[in-house]
């Protein structure tokens, strides 16, 4: 399940840019490039991320996990981002909170029944330290997707 | 059984992953109940039907039965805290 969501080509460091939107319209596009999502995609999160944020106020770093419906998804797929400044989202469950996110996993899924040990690992990789540490102190692609393999691999596979 | 609901905006990411989350602390505890992932836009039904809601979206309006932060479970801030709450509404 991992490699199936996870690859090289997925992961962005350093990614440029400027807010939340520019971010999703900026990878829905790329994602449309790749055949992964319909047009529809984007004003799907963008929609959807306006009325329900994603931002987390996770420890160490907030992140954002923003995701859009699953009928606008051709090919599942979790992209990793690292954008080159931290990016303001609305946090999740509030009407006016902020959060300035340093991670943004954007969850391109169709039946999260699948995935769903994969997404829990996740979750809880966000609320450990040493792992997001580790992912952070990852300076290659190659890097990043070996530090959340090593969090998320076994976990996806075992189910 | 008491059943308890979990909903977000499309009851596809967010929610499953609190009530998968939800569902494994209680079986850790040893306590029975069902965790359900919903669309927010049918609670007005799951609602008549469930002992509990875990709320991931702001709660705009009053419902009959308890509300618990649902982000807490996301987090990791404040998540005993509504681990306890939870659990003792499921007593």
């Amino acid at each position: 399940m991992f490699a199936k969501l996870f690859n090289e080509s997925l992961v962005f460091l350093d990614y440029p840019v400027h807010s939340a939107e520019d971010f999703i319209r900026k990878m829905s596009s790329y994602l449309e490039g790749e055949g992964m999502v319909l047009p529809t995609y984007v004003d799907a999160v963008l929609n959807r991320e306006k009325v329900f944020p994603t931002g987390l106020p996770t420890i160490p770093f907030p992140v954002a996990i923003p995701h859009g419906d699953p009928e606008h998804v051709i090919k599942p797929c979790i992209v990793v981002a690292k954008p080159s400044q931290a990016i303001e989202f609305g946090e999740m469950g509030s009407l006016d909170h902020k959060v300035m996110a340093h991670y943004i996993f954007m969850l391109v899924i169709k039946k999260a029944e699948d995935q769903i040990v994969l997404l829990q690992s996740m979750i809880d990789m966000f609320m450990n330290e040493e792992a997001m540490h580790r992912l952070d102190e990852a300076k290659t692609k190659r890097e990043m997707i070996e530090v959340l393999s090593s969090y998320l691999h076994k976990k996806g596979e075992s189910e | 059984m008491k059943r308890v609901i979990v909903a977000c905006g499309s009851g596809v990411a967010t929610s499953q992953m609190v009530a998968s989350k939800v569902a494994r602390l209680l079986k850790e505890k040893r306590v029975n109940a069902v965790v359900d992932a919903v669309d927010i836009k049918s609670i007005a039904t799951h609602i008549k039907q469930c002992d509990v809601y875990i709320a991931i979206t702001a709660p705009t309006v009053d419902y009959p039965v308890p509300v618990l932060n649902g982000i807490a479970f996301l987090t990791g801030m404040g998540m005993d805290k509504e681990l306890d709450k939870l659990i003792n509404l499921l007593k």
